[in-house]
């Protein structure tokens, strides 16, 4: 039986939604027998912005870097921005003068999962990079093509993240585990994180799973899996599409690409975490988590 | 001391998960110390033993039975006989085990009626029994009883053929998924069958595929699977049951609502990995969810053409529900609610059991080593322990 009964009350699995609801989605996803998409190959980075010009600026120097040395690689890339409705007249300017190789959407009404989504149906290329808005690149410019070429290269890699740091040097993200008791079971973490990094660069390790503010697959694999799931409004989208891919044989792996910073918003404020994708994600994933350990 | 339990279930009959429950315990019970008699309305000669009896839903002349019968406690794992325990709740202990029923949401023409019926359980059954006891996490909600305790149910009635491997040339031959259901119209409604049907379907043209489905039905339900290219078994014996869920390489449920789902976790205990919805109790009885039938077709485009990928899963599976769903563990929650429940009316009639027979009866249920766990932890020192 899973460990439900230790589980804090407010990821409680049942305690968010009823069975009528649960039913209710899976009447509405009918089977589909959608013909595959064709992709050229290449590689499609996905971001969403809304105002913050100083890290559109940021972005579009870095993604112009990025498009000049793909170039000189005979790398095809693109950028698809998604702007969730952004109103600050800077940011507005830098959308319309988006540089060589972007195409911009805009207002798009924000939800993590239904946005990329919506823009990976746009994506032209055979692998696809979800990056956040706060992710600077920085000099590892030839070391993300190189992922990429990895990506494309070991069709057994499912989805590979990156080693990101934070502006002060510290580890941000070096892979998500499981939290594998108590009142917290199965709940997602980053391990490592404000440590300093130990993963040697250029490495490739093998973890349960990334973090969405970095996230590098194939096109098909992320269209055979149906993409994100837009049950989750705010929190574990990406992780549970690294163990839906998990779940089909794939690996994940994690990148030492080079010093890739995410600024992120901090450590999430107390009060601003959403219980009910958390409660989600335990109710799909703990007794498979708990299986496979 | 030996104690006496009645056990009182609407069937036992061959093909209902009631009747392999109630068969299970009162073979498991014996160890911890209780005696089970089976009372029940219909039953087959598959449950025609000493211990399986038939009774009606009069509270007198159950009390009577258990008078005659000298009966401790009685539970009651189904309606009517939910009905009837508020009746006896002054004469004996009494213990509801909650299986749930499908929501009422399912069943449009009676669905007024079904929701009475639930209504009537949670104003007039729960509140005047001695527990209320449930096969899941997900009943405590659904039958809006959260102080319900969780009992799992078992799964090594099943042969245990060890766990499966698919070998390589297992390429060659169509992958096997089946279903396990009742096939008549009423179970239809929340059973998914229509799910069932359009999988099948869907990949009806695909030769590398082969949908097969058991259960108890009539010759014309046979005749509606086999038009859709579903080869049918109706009424099959354990045997056939067995060899058929150790069989297949993939058994799917499609059902709507389940507060524990039996077959799934038979089938994953007969080595054959056991797949399901995100609904009901499954979250707790497989790990392999699937949230709709495009995750599910993912997941069997997968497996057809990596079948190391299938044995994996299928040994996943297999461990999960071997190690997790035994019925000498679930007769043992059962017997420390039966026990404690007993204990708290016998102390009411200043009657409780002396101190050394506790402890013996407590070593006998324990073993030596457990029973030391348990006295520490009444100190509040907690010892890990196997679950």
């Amino acid at each position: 039986m899973a460990k439900f009964e230790e589980l804090q009350d407010d990821i409680q699995p049942y305690s968010h939604e009823d069975n009528y609801d649960r039913v209710a989605q899976i009447r509405h996803n009918q089977l589909s027998d959608t013909a595959k998409k064709k992709y050229q190959i290449g590689l499609s980075l996905i971001v969403l912005n809304k105002n913050t010009p100083e890290l559109l600026s940021h972005l579009w120097d870095n993604f112009s870097a990025l498009y000049r040395r793909a170039s000189e690689r005979n790398i095809k890339i693109e950028l698809l921005l998604g702007d969730t409705c952004s109103s600050l007249p800077e940011t507005l300017e830098l959308l319309d003068n988006a540089p060589p190789g972007v195409s911009v959407s805009r207002n798009l009404v924000y939800q993590f999962s239904r946005c990329n989504n919506q823009l990976f149906n746009l994506a032209k290329f055979s692998t696809v990079l979800f990056v956040n808005n706060d992710v600077l690149f920085g000099e590892a410019i030839d070391e993300i093509l190189n992922a990429y070429e990895i990506v494309e290269a070991q069709g057994e890699i499912g989805v590979l993240g990156a080693v990101l740091y934070f502006p002060d040097g510290s580890a941000q993200h070096v892979g998500v585990d499981f939290l594998r008791d108590g009142k917290m079971f199965g709940h997602p973490f980053h391990p490592g994180s404000h440590l300093p990094v130990t993963i040697k660069k250029g490495t490739l390790a093998d973890i349960p799973a990334v973090t969405g503010a970095f996230m590098m697959m194939r096109s098909d694999i992320f269209e055979s899996v149906g993409g994100f799931d837009e049950r989750y409004s705010k929190e574990c989208q990406d992780i549970d599409l690294c163990l839906r891919v998990d779940r089909l044989g794939k690996t994940i792996k994690l990148a030492h690409a080079g010093h890739i910073i995410h600024i992120e918003n901090g450590t999430r404020v107390v009060g601003e975490e959403d219980w009910k994708d958390r409660s989600l994600f335990i109710r799909r994933w703990s007794s498979y988590l708990e299986a496979s350990a | 001391m030996t104690r006496r339990v009645l056990l009182l279930s609407s069937v036992m009959l061959h093909g209902y998960g009631v009747s392999i429950v109630a068969d299970e315990w009162a073979k498991e019970l014996k160890a911890f110390g209780w005696n089970t008699i089976i009372g029940c309305m219909h039953q087959d000669e598959k449950y025609r033993r000493h211990n399986v009896i038939k009774v009606g839903t009069d509270p007198i002349e159950v009390l009577d039975l258990c008078k005659k019968l000298k009966i401790d406690l009685v539970v009651a794992q189904t309606t009517p006989y939910f009905e009837l325990l508020p009746s006896i709740s002054g004469h004996y202990p009494t213990i509801v085990f909650e299986h749930g029923d499908p929501s009422p949401f399912f069943f449009q023409h009676d669905a007024v009626e079904r929701e009475q019926i639930r209504q009537n359980k949670i104003r007039n059954v729960y509140p005047h029994v001695s527990r209320v006891l449930a096969s899941s996490h997900f009943l405590r909600y659904d039958i809006e009883w959260p102080s319900a305790s969780v009992v799992p149910l078992g799964c090594d009635h099943v042969a245990d053929f060890g766990p499966k491997e698919h070998s390589n040339n297992a390429n060659s031959r169509p992958l096997k998924i089946g279903s396990l259901m009742r096939l008549g119209e009423g179970e239809a409604l929340y059973k998914g069958v229509d799910l069932y049907a359009q999988l099948a379907d869907f990949f009806k043209d695909d030769p590398s595929i082969e949908f097969q489905i058991m259960g108890r039905g009539e010759e014309s339900d046979r005749q509606r699977w086999e038009s859709l290219g579903v080869k049918t078994f109706l009424n099959s014996t354990d045997v056939e049951r067995s060899t058929y869920l150790r069989d297949l390489d993939v058994l799917f449920s499609p059902s709507l609502w389940e507060g524990f789902n039996l077959p799934v976790v038979e089938a994953a205990a007969s080595g054959t990995v056991g797949v399901a919805f995100d609904i009901g109790a499954h979250p707790e009885t497989t790990p392999f969810l699937v949230r709709d039938l495009n995750d599910f077709k993912v997941l069997l485009e997968t497996w057809i053409h990596d079948r190391a990928l299938l044995s994996d899963v299928s040994q996943t599976a297999y461990s999960f529900a071997r190690s997790k769903f035994r019925w000498s563990e679930s007769a043992r929650g059962l017997a420390g609610y039966l026990d404690e429940v007993l204990n708290l009316k016998l102390l009411a009639l200043g009657r409780s059991e002396s101190a050394p027979r506790r402890v013996l009866r407590v070593v006998k249920r324990e073993g030596l080593v457990g029973s030391t766990k348990l006295i520490w932890s009444k100190f509040g020192i907690s010892v890990s322990r196997d679950r």
